[in-house]
């Protein structure tokens, strides 16, 4: 459906885009993660037509749009919600939503089933950009660019101006809004959560081009390298020499996607490990607790190597002074090399 | 395209300076020193740098007081108040002038110069100090409540420092028509720059004093500008959105709000009172002198002032583009230029293009084109200032987003771009007016042959004390300036 | 026509500017002064087929007709008066472009042979002799010089006197008895007089009587005069000012011209006058000067025809009874016209000979700018 293919683009002498590719499936969801600066905006406007790629093409629907012939972004069928909505200061609601819909279209009806398709109050249609909150705005400008019923829908940071909360349910809805509609929509976020929680298919950025493509639960599990892995979510990372599927480390073997064998870091995720009380050489000591309320870290010990922490639930704590080893689900993954901190 | 057009825009306005710095060249440095190390320069300097310094202070205590006033203490007919304040900016400073002089002959001096200047240009910085005090987020000032602070203690600590942008900006307005007023003084026997760079002009017409006088006022000029820049610091621009914002509510003052209905009361009665009687008293005196060529006159000033204003909003747009859409340190330097040519008095900017003209397109010597033109040059920073505010309510994701919903380049400008920016054109044009309609010397200078304003008739007639024939002429020019004037007032009511 | 050119470059800028920011228009104007060359409006464009060549009409030409322009520094509504007596005798219509003396006189100079101007009309001389130093009057028509005895215009007949006013002390009658008078002008440098007089030095009519006092008294005498007037005066913008000081007593007495004085009383029913009274120095007094007021014909003109007959007319019997029966209060100078009967005639002022063509207007502007009064 959407294609980008080998995209680079240079502003203002510096290289944003470095080559980067990727598909997105009709009606599917992608989001592209990465931190702020990364060139993920410059994509979004390379697909929307406001931006022209240095070199590379964007296809959509099966129709080059940027590449050999450069199609305007009027003519693209490409929705565009912004980080702050965006809104026409000085059009209403409803002439907003309205706004590209042909005049005979803008009938209160069509207007008031766009505005229920994104769980407003249609009475709100009359009230002016400035007279909304937060969240109103941003779901104004989403029904304002689904009118259109665009092949392709992009969406720019359009959450991170909320709170928490509102962020949530407004995610929420909008994602089931657009699903709904099967319009394929990409993300552009700096929340990996927000990335990991929303798309089918999740494409980590970071200095113009992307690291890693994959569904959420892969790029998780199976992180590509550690910067992509710690960006992803929280790890526990220790030192370990790899012969097969074990890794061999201070705080016991462990099992681990079969590498390359030899020096690394052994990543797991926090969810994946648990404690059990143990005796022998493969096993650490409980150096001390800090209490977290509902969960409590635990530090353990190890001669020679930094200290570890643990989450464990506050049900089964063991106690400072006690032998324990680390029990794992599934396995973990061994990047070689030496950890890059302490 | 954007860049191009404003480098023509700004190399036109530049055009003046060439001027003086092609007279100043020739006259050499040797007669130029002459010239300007004179006892009387001095004076002129002494009285003009007095002028600035006695009348700017006092527009910015009545400007921002006044705002104060109506804004946060609750009066009768507070906003009938509110929008009278603004109306002497309908009043043209020299007509303030001759009013004041009916009333109270003896007026002369820096004493007569300071009150015609602060009661004439007050509303540089009432209008936009009321605009932002409006816009201010009582949040802030509940805080400060909050943390123990007293009413007027907030006031001073909270309200004002966030009232320095918009009056500051109005001060170096007020500063900048000091620097160049001439109408308004000669009523008043005070000489500044200005009016003797006039005097010049009439006994030597282009000769190299004049032109010495004004690069003197130029250098004032600049030094004004660095001095405005210095105390601004960074300005911010607003942005859209945001939620609606909650309205600061007037204080109740009991007694203690009698003497501010009464302050206010006497800036109505000084700035609007005086005209109003000394017109009504030279009308009724010879039943009014309504001749003939009234209408033509009405006509040619509609016309010109009308074709100023649009024509200096439109050279403003590309400027204001540029400083908005590509803002940069070459940006602000070529804004700034045309802030420094716009300094000198209309008489050195009419004496330039009259020279220039002869030499280099005798095409438009003494055409209402060259006249426009002028028009364009002097009043081209209150435009660009207007447009430039506008437009960075319309920032480029608007286009975007209009074009991502099927509009063309050219159809989202039409539809997002000038409906968010139109108020502000509308300004832009009513601010060019008010200065074309009221503008004396340039025209003087400038007007076809046979063809004449309101305000120069008003001169010519008054310049002979005729002062009922011309009351007529005063008058008019006053109702033809209200309705741009109350435009003005309504949109710094609207903004954000 | 002119205007509706700058309207059209308006409508035209606008769209262009619009679009500016696309990159597609490629309206490539850059501002008002690179509008058509179509030729000027002012210009008279009724050539009549007639010689444009600069030696005069023989007063067998052609009858007058077209448009002439008139840059005047006369009064305005003295002017206005000649200039419906002549359309109404010729059919020839008269554009007016007013100004002061001086000030028209170098913009006459500035515009060269390219002058839209046809006549030019002066209060005073020194303007008329800075613009025929430059070669720019053609001769006046002898039948018009014939009108105008040989006092009241230069020997060389490149222009000729259209009126003449005296100099005039006028002041304030409660403040000074006539026995309080200066004897001479060249008294009001004297201390006493400190503070006590008033004058309009930036007017063109001041600077007349002091390049009369430049031509009797000579240079040094002048400029010693002027910087001790530089301290004694109190400067207005006007001579109206001035007398309207004088009778408000603002100071004791001004130096101005005659006329003023009795235009008040007959316009404004004495308003600004009437605590005034006129004195007169006489005795060949340097402030006895009568200046006589010029007009001339421009060489670069375009219909020369009409632009002597303008002049003729003025100086004619029926131009200089304007002088005596209207509101200037100015003396006639031609065809034996006689002063209105207010004034004092003129052989009784017992002004000092000077020629009208020898005033050094340039010179003055040195000296008082050298005595700090510009």
């Amino acid at each position: 459906m959407l294609s980008v293919q080998d995209v680079t683009k240079t502003l203002a002498g510096q290289q944003v885009l470095r080559g980067v590719s990727f598909d997105v499936p009709a009606g599917s969801v992608a989001a592209v993660v990465g931190p702020s600066g990364c060139g993920k905006t410059t994509l979004l406007r390379c697909i929307a037509g406001f931006e022209t790629p240095t070199s590379g093409t964007v296809t959509i629907d099966g129709r080059e749009v940027s590449g050999a012939a450069t199609v305007p972004p009027h003519k693209r069928g490409v929705g565009y919600v912004a980080q702050d909505g965006a809104l026409f200061p000085h059009l209403t609601v409803k002439g907003n939503v309205g706004f590209g819909l042909p005049r005979r279209d803008r009938t209160p009806g069509r207007i008031a089933s766009l505005l229920e398709a994104v769980s407003l109050d249609p009475a709100l249609a009359s009230r002016r950009p400035h007279e909304l909150s937060g969240g109103q705005q941003q779901r104004v400008a989403l029904a304002r660019a689904i009118a259109l019923r665009p092949k392709v829908m992009l969406l720019d940071e359009p959450f991170s101006a909320l709170d928490t909360g509102l962020r949530a349910r407004t995610r929420e809805s909008i994602g089931a809004v657009l699903r709904d509609a099967g319009i394929t929509t990409v993300l552009v976020t700096h929340d990996q959560a927000e990335a990991l929680s929303f798309a089918d298919q999740v494409a980590v950025m970071s200095g113009g081009s992307f690291r890693q493509v994959g569904a959420p639960t892969q790029l998780y599990t199976e992180a590509i390298d550690l910067d992509t892995a710690r960006f992803l979510g929280e790890t526990i990372e220790l030192s370990g020499v790899v012969s097969g599927s074990t890794a061999h480390t201070a705080f016991g073997d462990l099992p681990v996607v079969a590498t390359e064998p030899g020096e690394a870091v052994i990543m797991l995720r926090p969810s994946q490990v648990r404690l059990v009380r143990a005796s022998g050489a493969a096993a650490a000591t409980v150096s001390r607790i800090e209490d977290q309320g509902d969960h409590q870290h635990v530090i353990l010990a190890a001669d020679g190597v930094p200290e570890l922490l643990v989450d464990v639930p506050s049900w089964d704590v063991p106690q400072p002074g006690e032998r324990v080893s680390l029990s794992v689900s599934g396995a973990a993954i061994a990047y070689p090399g030496s950890p890059a901190h302490a | 395209m954007a860049v191009v057009l404003s480098l023509c825009v700004a190399a036109l306005s530049l055009l003046p300076l060439v001027y003086v710095a092609r007279a100043t060249e020739q006259t050499g440095v040797g007669a130029m020193a002459r010239l300007i190390f004179r006892g009387r320069v001095r004076e002129l300097l002494g009285n003009t740098v007095q002028l600035v310094g006695v009348a700017v202070p006092l527009c910015l205590v009545i400007g921002i007081g006044a705002a104060l006033a109506v804004e946060r203490v609750r009066l009768p007919l507070r906003g009938l108040a509110a929008a009278l304040l603004a109306a002497p900016l309908a009043v043209p400073a020299f007509v303030n002038s001759y009013a004041w002089a009916t009333v109270w002959p003896g007026i002369g001096g820096l004493r007569g110069a300071v009150l015609i200047s602060v009661l004439s240009y007050y509303p540089f910085v009432y209008i936009p100090v009321l605009a932002a005090l409006r816009r201010l987020d009582p949040a802030v000032e509940e805080s400060a409540r909050s943390l123990g602070l007293s009413g007027p203690a907030v006031v001073w600590r909270v309200v004002l420092p966030q009232l320095r942008l918009p009056a500051l900006g109005g001060a170096l307005l007020v500063a900048v028509h000091l620097l160049a007023e001439y109408g308004a003084f000669a009523f008043v026997r005070f000489d500044t720059f200005t009016t003797a760079i006039y005097d010049q002009y009439r006994t030597t017409f282009a000769g190299p004093a004049a032109a010495a006088l004004s690069a003197v006022l130029v250098l004032l000029c600049l030094l004004l500008l660095v001095l405005e820049a210095g105390t601004r610091g960074r300005e911010r621009y607003e942005r859209i959105g945001g939620g609606a914002a909650a309205r600061v509510r007037p204080v109740r003052l009991g007694a203690g709000g009698i003497p501010v209905a009464l302050g206010i009361l006497a800036v109505l009665g000084a700035a609007l009172g005086v005209p109003a009687w000394s017109l009504t008293t030279w009308l009724t005196a010879r039943g009014g002198e309504w001749t003939a060529e009234l209408p033509t006159i009405v006509w040619t000033t509609l016309r010109f002032s009308l074709l100023a204003g649009l024509l200096t909003t439109v050279a403003a747009l590309p400027l204001a583009w540029l400083s908005v859409r590509r803002p940069g340190r070459w940006t602000r330097a070529l804004e700034g230029t045309t802030f420094v040519a716009t300094s000198l008095p209309g008489i050195v900017v009419a004496l330039a293009l009259v020279t220039l003209s002869l030499d280099l397109l005798p095409a438009v010597y003494q055409t209402s084109t060259l006249l426009v033109f002028a028009y364009a040059v002097l009043f081209l920073p209150r435009a660009l200032v207007t447009v430039r505010a506008g437009l960075a309510q319309a920032p480029r994701r608007l286009e975007e987003i209009a074009m991502s919903l099927g509009c063309p380049r050219w159809l989202a400008l039409v539809r997002v771009t000038i409906p968010i920016l139109a108020p502000a054109l509308l300004g832009s044009i009513a601010l060019a007016f008010l200065g074309a309609a009221g503008e004396l010397s340039a025209t003087l200078l400038l007007a076809p042959t046979g063809t004449d304003t309101l305000a120069t008739r008003f001169w010519s007639l008054s310049n002979e004390l005729d002062y009922a024939g011309a009351a007529p002429y005063a008058l008019l020019l006053v109702v033809l300036s209200l309705p741009m004037t109350y435009l003005l007032y309504r949109q710094s009511r609207e903004d954000g | 026509m002119p205007t509706r050119r700058s309207l059209a470059l308006a409508l035209l800028l606008a769209p262009a500017l619009a679009a500016c920011g696309s990159g597609g228009s490629s309206t490539g104007s850059t501002g008002a002064s690179s509008s058509s060359s179509s030729s000027s409006s002012s210009s008279s464009d009724s050539a009549t087929g007639s010689s444009t060549s600069s030696s005069s009409a023989s007063s067998s030409a052609p009858k007058p007709s077209g448009t002439i322009t008139v840059y005047n520094a006369q009064h305005e509504g003295l002017t206005k008066e000649w200039v419906d007596g002549f359309t109404k005798a010729t059919g020839v219509k008269v554009v007016m472009r007013n100004g002061d003396d001086t000030e028209m006189a170098n913009q006459i100079v500035a515009e060269g042979a390219k002058s839209p101007a046809d006549v030019f009309l002066t209060e005073n001389s020194p303007s008329m002799s800075l613009v025929e130093n430059k070669g720019l009057f053609a001769k006046i028509d002898p039948a018009t010089l014939a009108q105008v005895p040989a006092d009241y215009r230069p020997g060389t007949g490149m222009w000729t006197g259209i009126g003449a006013r005296s100099t005039v002390f006028v002041y304030n009658k409660s403040k000074l008895k006539p026995n309080q008078m200066p004897a001479s002008i060249m008294d009001l440098a004297k201390p006493e007089w400190k503070g006590r007089w008033g004058a309009s030095p930036s007017g063109a009519d001041f600077q007349a009587i002091v390049s009369a006092m430049l031509q009797l008294k000579g240079k040094d005498a002048t400029l010693a005069w002027l910087k001790a007037m530089q301290t004694n005066v109190k400067t207005y913008k006007g001579n109206t000012s001035v007398l309207k000081a004088v009778n408000a007593g603002q100071v004791d007495g001004g130096v101005i011209f005659h006329y003023y004085y009795f235009g008040d009383q007959a316009k404004n029913g004495g308003a600004n006058s009437n605590n005034v009274g006129s004195y007169y120095f006489k005795k060949q007094d340097p402030g006895a000067f009568v200046s006589v007021s010029g007009g001339g014909v421009l060489k670069s003109s375009k219909n020369p025809v009409a632009a002597q007959a303008f002049v003729k007319y003025i100086t004619s019997k029926a131009g200089q009874e304007v002088l005596k029966n209207g509101t200037s209060f100015e003396y006639p100078v031609g065809s034996g016209v006689t002063p209105n009967a207010k004034l004092v005639p003129l052989a009784e002022l017992q002004a000092p000979k000077v020629d009208p063509a020898t005033l050094n207007g340039p010179e003055v502007v040195n000296l008082m700018q050298e005595a700090g009064l510009l």
